[in-house]
């Protein structure tokens, strides 16, 4: 134990002194290394080791730089990183607080595209087998993108044109920046929860790789691949291609192509609709002719002659019967007319007038009734006798039944 | 009210079926009073499509998620 206590430091005051002489010591510098260890923190700051092939440096990117970051970087990366030395005291250990950081050049982006392509692919994300079709008619479709950009704009545009009815429905993200490939992600899950649009239109307008960057991401990938709604990607212009339209069920060169993908135009529909119209107009007359003229032709046919002949026929014997049965009728009248005649003259033969004309007479007794047995009268009876003209009282002077 | 109504009706399905009334009615098979029967049922669902082709939005859905991590829509004009 040395007898001067001054000289004794705490370890805070040795790492004090450190990190003094290292902050001031070491300007800010830019230093070039390949990213590892690489944490997103759910903070917003970013962890990650720069390394080369002999050494490594601890480095932290803050939220508040780590937002301005247009591409995240990812393991493996080559990336150029501006920062001050720093000394993280609880841990004793230096670490490079980064202010900037850049992709070493294009060629580091794409080979993290490939990298990620090649993975995602290998877990079948991009297989064309479940890639679902679109509705012909959707009624509402969800739009993930800039609440400000051209494509919100362009979308909205070309939709109403096509198809003035449809409902929008449009779910504000940053589409560029850290941060911007997970709001895309919440979006798409956002809207999968929400239930009220048919499709999803994800998107925007164009800008450089590092603009795009957003759509490379795996969040973005992932969500889309595990959406339930159908998506069409729409990111940038023809030319661009980003992981995210390998996902998409659709992939559409630009925003406003994607609206025109996604809706048909009613204008198209309007005339398809006035042609089945005529159409339908035309069957019914044809239908309607055909019935007329299947009807004429049975009117003429020698079916139908046959037929009327049949009924002249039928008339003409019934014309006859009836002929015969009046003159039936009418001989059947002369006849008992006949027998009228006959009767009467029968009739006269039984009036007792004639009777009397010709001599005979009829005895009545007191009470005027015909007497027609001498078995009733007595001797002295008084009875009437009728002659054809006159009457007379006599007495009887002997019965002889 | 409105998507209640819109709901109802299909207009996918609906323009498939006045297709195979169409196509029904101009295959000639078919007895008259059946025929006056679709002519009035495929009339009758051209004009709903009509309709739905009328129809005119002003306006889009903002789909948010609030503090709570609850979803709120918001109707916002697109008139210019």
């Amino acid at each position: 134990m040395t007898d001067n206590s001054q000289h004794i430091l705490t370890v805070s005051q040795l790492t004090a002194d450190i990190k003094r002489i290292l902050e001031r010591g070491i300007p800010r510098s830019w230093v070039q290394g390949e990213v590892s260890n690489l944490t997103l923190h759910s903070s917003g700051h970013i962890y990650f080791t720069l390394k080369d092939a002999a050494t490594q440096v601890r480095c932290v990117m803050f939220r508040s730089n780590a937002q301005h970051l247009l591409v995240l970087p990812q393991d493996g990366m080559q990336v150029i990183v501006q920062g001050d030395v720093t000394v993280f005291e609880r841990a004793g250990q230096y670490q490079l607080n980064v202010q900037q950081l850049q992709v070493a050049g294009q060629g580091e982006l794409a080979l993290a595209f490939e990298r990620l392509k090649k993975k995602l692919a290998g877990e079948g994300l991009f297989d064309e087998a479940r890639k679902r079709s679109l509705p012909r008619f959707p009624k509402a479709i969800g739009i993930v993108t800039s609440p400000t950009g051209a494509a919100i704009r362009d979308i909205i545009k070309v939709a109403r044109r096509r198809w003035p009815g449809i409902e929008l429905v449009l779910y504000p993200v940053q589409v560029q920046g850290a941060g911007a490939a997970r709001q895309i992600a919440d979006a798409i899950a956002a809207f999968n929860e929400h239930g009220a649009v048919d499709l999803l239109i994800v998107g925007r307008g164009g800008g450089s790789i590092e603009d795009l960057w957003a759509f490379n991401e795996e969040a973005t990938a992932r969500a889309i691949f595990d959406s339930k709604i159908p998506v069409v990607s729409a990111v940038g212009h023809e030319v661009d291609y980003t992981i995210a339209d390998f996902v998409a069920d659709v992939r559409a060169p630009t925003p406003s192509a994607a609206a025109e993908i996604c809706l048909p135009d009613a204008r198209e529909v309007a005339s398809q609709l006035d042609d089945s119209l005529a159409r339908l107009a035309n069957a019914l007359t044809g239908l309607a002719d055909n019935y007329a003229g299947r009807l004429r032709a049975l009117r003429n046919s020698y079916g139908m002659g046959r037929l009327a002949d049949l009924c002249g026929q039928k008339q003409q014997q019934l014309d006859w019967l009836a002929e015969r049965m009046a003159q039936q009728a009418k001989g059947f009248l002369r006849e008992r007319r006949h027998a009228v005649e006959r009767l009467g003259s029968a009739l006269t033969a039984l009036d007792p007038s004639g009777v009397l004309s010709r001599g005979y007479s009829i005895c009545r007794d007191a009470k005027g009734r015909t007497i027609r047995t001498a078995k009733t009268l007595k001797t002295g009876d008084a009875v009437m006798a009728q002659f054809s003209e006159g009457r007379a009282v006599l007495n009887v002077k002997k019965a002889m039944p | 009210m409105k998507r209640q109504k819109q709901a109802a009706f299909k207009f996918e399905q609906a323009l498939a079926r006045v297709e195979q009334i169409v196509e029904k009615m101009e295959s000639g098979e078919i007895e008259l009073d059946q025929a006056l029967a679709l002519y009035r049922e495929g009339t009758e669902l051209m004009a709903k499509c009509r309709e739905a082709l009328q129809q005119v939005q002003r306006s889009i859905t903002r789909l948010t998620r609030d503090g709570d991590g609850r979803l709120r829509t918001e109707e916002q004009s697109t008139e210019a």
